[in-house]
């Protein structure tokens, strides 16, 4: 028969074929309790109510532990962590943590179900309700069973069998089991799911023996070249089956729309097999979906509480059901895509905004999970270690917290990627990252970032590169997604043997490949920031360039850990303060300490009712300051003088934050504080020098205070601010910058407003 | 615009056509060499009417008039037509044949030259009536010249070797070279051959740099002399141009490079045919044509003139009055740095005051870093020598002076030149702008807060 057939008859045979031969990607018939697409009603899933906490009590070679709650057990039972620590979630020592695991390995899962986790009024908020809708049919099986015994049971299982327990499982439940396992245990059974942890929009992603990437070209002005630049590199790389998902730098309608555009014409004129997705925030994408924008791939920023998930992402569950179904019915992919949204988790944000509900980094981040599972989701992926130092201190920290992060999104039957990435006031390296990189390799992770060089300049951090995932590959034996696949093998980028191997291809790593002429690509290389180099060596960059991204790094990360010079900022006399913060590690480490004047220096200050009162800051680049300040600081203070502005002595207080100009403004009652700021570095050498101003409008009389309330819709209103950034010498020149200050101190004073209402009443008088 | 690539300066870029006219042959009245500008006049309104654009809605760009048009005798008129149909349009040059160089180059092998930093590239752009010559480096065009030489000085019957009709340099070239022939009359080969071998030598002296080869019986071909800059001695010694070819020769000749067949000689009633076959057997000219290739072939100065005759200024500018803009055809008088003697800066306000609509000064930052500490203090003593020069010279309050910088400083050096604002002067001070040896400057209606610019009379 196969005589007769063409070519096409045969490959469609083939597909066919292969189609009925897969497991069914990430469908909710074999995991989910709901066997249609419909969201079950939030008010229909069942949670007990809560019930007062209780005290754990253990006794471990000879010492008593008591813990108050399931929620201080399940903190103390994890790895010390930045963010417990300053939470005080953190066990004190080794034989307290062990004593919380052996309490926690003698707890049921229906201990854990029967005492939901609560906010902090004592309610069951909308994320964990998502978390109850479990497979009730297999809980009835496995609720009896410990946690230790539990886990017992799924060392012994097959992948199927823990995929279905899985289905039974709450995010708390995860998190409690997750506490209970070692790095073998976690890799173990993560591998085992890594078959089923599929899912499907125009590729097919997460099959054995494949390894995806997610095609990251952000850029940090949304420019169209560079952005096309980081597209064509990372498809020469082999990279992009997952996505071309880009975060952008502008989250208004018309940039996302036209970036959307820009994608979709890339993807049709290189005709990979892909989808797009800007990751905007869901409200804009579902405008930009009305307006005929390509949203193929809905995303959305998830968190583990309420009150993180809607005050601080400004997002609900119904937002997101919304979402969801719209896609469905109106997506792009509709009838295509089995899957289409796409979530983003990481431990920590919590912890970061203050809005845990006393709850640790690896449970909140579970309950993500239990809330992204509801949408079936193409592609879920933590970015732990992206906050910083104040969730995750170090290499060990991270990696840790992303061996667990994998485990229990696969656990609760996610196709779960992970982006191992760290940010340079962090003390993670780029080693603790690879080392990371490999483990979740092991582990069967289906998918991961392509960040050029590993240099994301839009977000200042650092992230797997197209190299690190094809040395992935090429260590573990995998391959991109087959429909990728084979659009690489005839571009070149890859070559298939005979026995079906494949291997990188003459144009791989070569992304002229996609350009009509050296000039095209030389305009679209002139648009990217830190150039570093487009040569390799092997699967890796070659030698050359990665010493320059290395190099770069680290002169950046130096910016982070020098110290100010004072002596050196200049001639202008400046008062010295100290902050909170008594050490540098410590003012890395907790945000909070560096946002007010230590007490002695308040002690010694009274209101001075002035105009103007400029406050300098290392911020997180002691460098920035001192690169800038002695070129800004003398045209500011003549620019205020001329427009005879009362300033009280420049203030100098290292080891500080933003928010410090509010410790100082309450203070000192000026009406302006001009905070100098040193910012977070990116990736090279220069931006580690950048500086920002942040002009904060005190609102000292109570009209202007309410009128500022009633815009902002914080009824406790006391500042309003402007920031002017990018203050270096490859940005807004600081000579420059001083006397665009002045012109916004100006008007602020004039107006009497700050940010948002100071741009709406500039207008109005336009 | 679009937003810069790093800083997130705006710049103009992503273009694209959005609509194209039919060729149309230049009008010109009967029986005499002046332009028809009542029948021009109608093709304009026709174009705005097909391209349904608002005259008024054009942000930047640029009208050039060439080649035998810019002959025309009423050539200007036409520029000053095209202008006041067009409203905000910054460039309406008659005869500039420098920036048609420079356009040409930036159009044709801008990027290609960046691409290649420390390589020479030489721009021919050879189209019916010139050739425009420019040597660029690392993307900067460094010389520029322009030669009667092209391919429509002798016009034929189409697909044939009748004469239809001959310029002025075509009759002294067949004077020269013994070609007894006039219109109607059908050329041999070998006068043909004879003729392009003169144009190719030509062309292959302006490749040379060779200034001699056009003194003498052939200076009347030369509009622009054109040679080679003195180099630093690495390059002198060591780099020979890279020679890139652009307009409809230039087309032709990398079509048959990438294995088009040229068409058959007269296709398009004139030499361009033999002049392309010509460079494609030159030694000379031909030796880099398979090793790179310049971008827009015909089109390459349309292109310089869209992307590259309008700079855009950065976003933090001195201007406390913006309704002063647009400002055209401004003389640019004189060039300062900001260590120049008091002397010298009075001097320069002296000539630019005297100026009856208003003058620009180019200021170059170039020789101190933004992060010079020194900065500030230059910045304001520099700064404070112009505020005290304008308090001594007291100019009309609505007559415009605008510094030009090619530095991130304009809002300070215009405070500190206005004395914060309390000086009565009409100063405008926009800031990110190259320096370039011109003599006039254009300036559109601020845009997002940044200011089009265009330079003509080019240097």
């Amino acid at each position: 028969m196969a005589d007769s057939l063409s070519k096409h008859e045969m490959d469609s045979l083939v597909a066919s074929i292969v189609n009925m031969l897969r497991p069914q990607a990430n469908s909710p018939a074999s995991t989910s309790p709901t066997p249609t697409d419909e969201l079950p009603p939030l008010e229909s899933i069942r949670v007990p109510d809560p019930k007062p906490e209780q005290a754990y009590t253990v006794e471990l070679l000879g010492r008593t532990h008591i813990f108050i709650g399931l929620k201080q057990l399940l903190g103390n039972a994890d790895i010390s962590k930045s963010g417990e620590r300053v939470c005080g979630l953190a066990a004190s020592d080794e034989a307290a943590r062990e004593a919380a695991r052996t309490l926690l390995s003698s707890l049921t899962l229906q201990h854990i179900f029967d005492n939901p986790l609560t906010d902090a009024q004592g309610r069951v908020d909308s994320v964990m309700r998502v978390n109850y809708a479990i497979d009730h049919t297999v809980f009835a099986e496995i609720a009896p069973l410990t946690l230790g015994q539990f886990k017992d049971k799924l060392m012994g299982s097959t992948g199927r069998q823990i995929r279905r327990m899985g289905a039974a499982l709450t995010g708390v439940m995860a998190a409690a089991l997750v506490k209970l396992l070692d790095v073998h245990e976690m890799l173990f059974l993560t591998r085992k799911l890594k078959t089923g942890a599929s899912a499907k929009a125009r590729t097919f992603i997460g099959t054995a023996g494949t390894l995806s990437s997610r095609l990251q070209p952000n850029h940090p002005t949304d420019n169209l070249d560079g952005i096309t630049a980081l597209v064509y590199t990372g498809l020469s790389l082999g990279c992009g089956d997952c996505m071309l998902g880009l975060n952008p730098a502008t989250d208004t309608v018309d940039n996302i729309s036209l970036i959307l555009h820009h994608l979709d014409k890339l993807r049709r004129e290189t005709g990979v097999p892909t989808q797009i997705c800007v990751l905007s925030h869901i409200k804009t994408q579902l405008q930009c979906l009305e307006a005929g924008a390509p949203v193929e791939i809905m995303f959305q920023s998830l968190a583990g509480t309420d009150a993180t998930l809607i005050e601080e992402f400004d997002v609900t569950v119904d937002l997101l059901d919304t979402a969801y179904r719209t896609m469905r019915d109106k997506g792009p992919l509709a009838g295509v895509a089995e899957n289409w949204m796409y979530f983003e988790t990481g431990q920590g944000s919590e912890v970061s905004y203050d809005k845990h509900n006393g709850m640790d980094m690896t449970t909140t981040e579970a309950l993500c999970y239990g809330l992204a599972r509801r949408y079936r989701p193409f592609m879920v992926n933590n970015v732990t270690g992206f906050i910083g130092p104040e969730t995750h201190l170090d290499n060990f920290e991270m990696i840790y917290s992303n061996l667990q992060d994998h485990f229990m999104g696969k656990l609760l039957g996610l196709p779960m990627g992970m982006a191992p990435c760290f940010t340079l006031h962090s003390q993670i390296t780029t080693e603790g990252q690879q080392m990371a990189t490999e483990l979740l390799t092991a582990g069967g992770c289906n998918y991961y970032m392509d960040v050029y060089l590993n240099t994301d300049r839009m977000l200042a951090y650092f992230d797997t590169s197209g190299h690190d995932d094809q040395t992935m590959r090429e260590l573990h034996g995998l391959k991109p997604a087959p429909e990728f696949l084979r659009w690489t093998v005839q571009k070149g980028i890859f070559v298939e043997d005979e026995d079906g191997d494949i291997e990188r291809g003459p144009n791989w790593g070569n992304p002229r490949l996609f350009c009509s002429s050296e000039s095209e690509f030389q305009r679209l290389r002139e648009a990217l920031p830190a150039a570093y180099g487009f040569e390799n060596a092997g699967p890796r960059p070659a030698n050359a360039v990665t010493r320059l991204v290395r190099a770069n790094q680290a002169v950046a990360r130096e910016a982070i850990y020098a110290e100010l010079r004072p002596a050196e900022l200049g001639p202008i006399p400046l008062r010295q303060l100290p902050t909170a913060a008594p050490s540098k590690t410590a003012h890395l480490n907790d945000p909070d300490l560096g946002s007010r004047l230590s007490e002695s220096a308040l002690a010694g200050l009274s209101p001075e009712n002035r105009d103007v009162q400029i406050l300098i800051s290392d911020g997180l680049s002691a460098e920035a300051i001192q690169h800038n300040i002695s070129a800004l600081l003398p045209v500011l203070m003549d620019g205020l003088a001329a427009h005879k502005l009362s300033m009280g002595t420049p203030i100098l207080a290292p080891y500080g934050r933003v928010k410090l100009a509010e410790s100082v403004g309450t203070t000192l009652q000026p009406k302006v504080i001009i905070n100098l700021i040193g910012e977070r570095p990116g990736g090279d050498a220069l931006a580690s020098r950048s500086m920002s101003a942040y002009l904060f409008y005190r609102l000292d009389d109570e009209a202007t205070r309410q009128e500022a309330a009633r815009l902002s819709g914080n009824p406790d209103i006391a500042y309003e601010y402007t920031v002017i950034s990018n203050i270096y010498s490859g940005g807004l020149p600081p000579v420059e910058a001083a006397s665009v200050i002045v012109e916004k101190v100006c008007e602020m004073l004039a107006f009497r407003a700050g940010g948002n209402r100071l741009e709406q009443i500039r207008r109005s008088k336009n | 615009m679009v937003s810069g690539s790093v800083s997130g300066r705006m710049e103009l870029g992503d273009i694209r056509i959005l609509y194209r006219s039919a060729m149309r042959f230049t009008p010109f009245k009967a029986g005499c060499d002046l332009l028809n500008l009542e029948q021009i006049e109608i093709i304009l309104d026709q174009w705005l009417t097909e391209s349904r654009t608002d005259a008024n809605a054009i942000l930047a760009g640029g009208v050039i008039i060439t080649g035998l048009a810019a002959r025309g005798g009423n050539a200007p008129q036409l520029a000053a037509l095209v202008e006041s149909r067009l409203g905000e349009v910054l460039i309406a040059a008659a005869y500039d044949p420098g920036l048609e160089s420079w356009l040409a180059f930036m159009g044709s092998c801008g990027a290609l030259s960046r691409s290649r930093p420390g390589c020479l590239c030489l721009n021919m752009d050879i189209g019916g009536g010139t050739t425009n010559t420019a040597l660029g480096l690392n993307g900067e065009v460094l010389r520029t010249g322009c030669h009667l030489l092209g391919a429509r000085h002798v016009r034929l019957v189409p697909q044939t070797r009748q004469i239809e009709a001959l310029t002025p340099e075509a009759h002294h070239l067949f004077a020269e070279f013994g070609i007894a022939k006039n219109v109607g009359e059908v050329l041999r080969e070998d006068e043909i051959t004879r003729f392009i071998a003169f144009q190719i030598q030509a062309l292959e002296r302006l490749a040379c740099g060779d200034l001699n080869f056009f003194s003498g019986p052939f200076s009347c071909l030369e509009q622009l002399p054109f040679h080679f800059p003195a180099l630093p001695p690495l390059l002198a010694t060591t780099t020979e141009p890279l020679i890139l070819f652009s307009g409809g020769v230039g087309e032709l000749v990398y079509q048959a490079v990438n294995g088009v067949p040229l068409p058959p000689a007269g296709a398009f009633g004139d030499l361009g045919v033999d002049l392309a076959a010509g460079i494609l057997r030159s030694p000379v000219l031909s030796r880099h044509l398979r090793t790179a290739e310049p971008e827009n072939g015909g089109r390459a100065t349309v292109y310089g003139l869209a992307l590259h005759s309008t700079e855009v200024s950065g976003a933090t500018l001195h201007m406390p009055r913006p309704d002063t803009l647009p400002l055209r055809h401004l003389p640019v008088v004189a060039g300062l740095t900001l260590t120049d003697t008091p002397e010298t800066v009075l001097s320069a306000l002296m000539l630019a005051l005297r100026q009856p609509k208003g003058a620009c000064l180019q200021v170059d930052f170039s020789a101190l870093s933004p992060t010079d500490p020194a900065l500030p203090g230059h910045l304001k003593h520099f700064g404070s020598l112009l505020a005290e020069g304008l308090r001594v010279l007291r100019p009309d309050p609505a007559l415009p002076l605008v510094l030009l910088l090619n530095g991130n400083a304009g809002k300070t050096l215009g405070a500190y030149a206005s004395d914060w604002g309390r000086l009565p002067v009409n100063l405008l001070v926009i800031d990110e702008v190259r320096i370039r040896r011109a003599d006039f400057v254009n300036m559109g209606r601020p845009h997002s807060g940044v200011v089009p610019v265009a330079f003509y009379g080019i240097r």
